[in-house]
């Protein structure tokens, strides 16, 4: 077939497909669920296995996505640790904190069950600040 | 029927059975990066900026509860992100709302915990191969989802599928209690240990999980006049910092026949 022939049965499909999409979109439930039942389809049984497939479809996405993440986790683990000057670490953190509660919602951040003070844990707060980006390499904030 | 937000995250990455549960994985698809460190000032901790994200989770802990707090700060980052949160060790077993109101970050968060550990239509089918709840059902459970005897007791009974109740004691009383919505709510457990449960003498004495659950009176743990007829099964485990959970299991059908307390008010 050529390549005008194929566009032309493309099209006669597309326009076959829309047809068919107009006829079942313009039908309300009850007369859609009469055809079916007239043409002896089990309703009931179509929309289990529709799920089924949905479902199938999902697993399918979510393992490949799934391949995707532990690949990047793999690249991740590579990469070589950002050097941080910790001289003003604790004065760059705070100022973060503190223009974060006046001008941003852009930073988070959470710890479970604390039990000592922040300043115990500050060079890895700093590097993880660093890392993500908020704090510039060797110090400087990236908003600042 | 809707998945919540831990189920559809899960089901997001393809997560089928418990051992693909993986957290790191998890984590890393909403842009939060796990790491394990030792940490002085907290079991764990999340950092965020933008939409990335670093979890550090103490590295000294035992396994469960690491993942357990990685499970907790994906939590926060679901749903507290650009909120600067602390929590305390009190705050901790938050998840009843017997001690914290339900929308407290932590119950929010160990609650997501919970479900992202043991998911519900992971945990559903297999829950059905169990007819009774014991500490031997939560043991087998715990060890294919890789998580604490006390995060699965606590999810099974939460499950509402079992008539049963955590009861958590220290040597002060009660700290806290869990009643699924299939146990009527006038068994409420007393204050105090009473000396004739086997958890008085778990937590004063033996320090040790009962091998088997005994079957003891409920007047015993329930301080009700119609208590007195009837018998249960109590099995305790002993937790750290001094304290001690049992899982009471109601077997008369009787104590679960819910009572129109409003007509008998009234009559009287």
């Amino acid at each position: 077939m050529t390549t005008d022939g194929k566009k032309a049965a493309r099209d006669q499909v597309v326009r076959m497909d829309n047809l068919i999409m107009d006829d079942l979109f313009s039908m309300s439930d009850e007369e859609l669920l009469r055809e079916a039942a007239e043409n002896g389809i089990d309703v009931a049984a179509v929309g289990v296995e529709g799920q089924k497939a949905f479902e199938r479809a999902q697993q399918i996405v979510g393992r490949n996505r799934l391949a995707l993440v532990r690949q990047e986790m793999s690249e991740d683990e590579k990469k070589s640790p950002i050097p941080v000057d910790r001289e003003k670490a604790q004065s760059e953190v705070n100022a973060i904190l503190a223009r974060n509660r006046e001008m941003s919602k852009k930073l988070t951040m959470a710890a479970r069950n604390e039990a000592g003070e922040l300043s115990d844990d500050m060079d890895g707060i700093l590097d993880d600040f660093v890392e993500l980006g908020a704090i510039a390499q060797g110090g400087k904030d990236k908003d600042a | 029927m809707s998945s919540s937000a831990p189920e559809r995250l899960l089901k997001s990455l393809g997560i089928e059975r418990p051992e693909e549960i993986d957290l790191e994985a998890v984590a890393w698809s909403i842009g939060a990066k796990v790491k394990y460190r030792p940490l002085k000032s907290c079991e764990a901790r999340i950092c965020g900026y933008g939409d990335r994200a670093i979890i550090s989770v103490d590295s000294n802990r035992m396994p469960q509860r690491k993942r357990f707090s990685v499970a907790h700060e994906i939590g926060h980052w679901t749903y507290h992100k650009g909120q600067l949160l602390v929590c305390r060790a009190s705050d901790i077993g938050s998840f009843g709302g017997f001690r914290k109101g339900a929308v407290s970050p932590e119950f929010v968060a160990d609650q997501f915990a919970s479900e992202l550990i043991l998911p519900s239509y992971i945990l559903t089918p297999i829950l059905k191969q169990f007819k009774a709840l014991n500490l031997k059902t939560v043991g087998e459970i715990s060890t294919a989802f890789k998580a604490s005897k006390t995060a699965t007791a606590i999810r099974l009974v939460q499950s509402n599928q079992f008539h049963a109740m955590l009861v958590c004691h220290g040597r002060n009383g009660r700290r806290w209690f869990l009643r699924p919505p299939c146990v009527p709510d006038r068994w409420f457990p007393q204050d105090d240990l009473d000396r004739d449960s086997y958890a008085f003498d778990t937590l004063f004495g033996s320090k040790q999980e009962q091998v088997h659950p005994r079957k003891i009176g409920a007047d015993a743990w329930f301080d009700r006049s119609e208590a007195n007829r009837y018998e249960m099964f109590e099995h305790t485990f002993p937790l750290p910092n001094d304290e001690v959970l049992t899982l009471l299991t109601f077997t008369d059908e009787e104590m679960m026949e819910e009572w129109d307390t409003s007509r008998s008010f009234r009559r009287r």
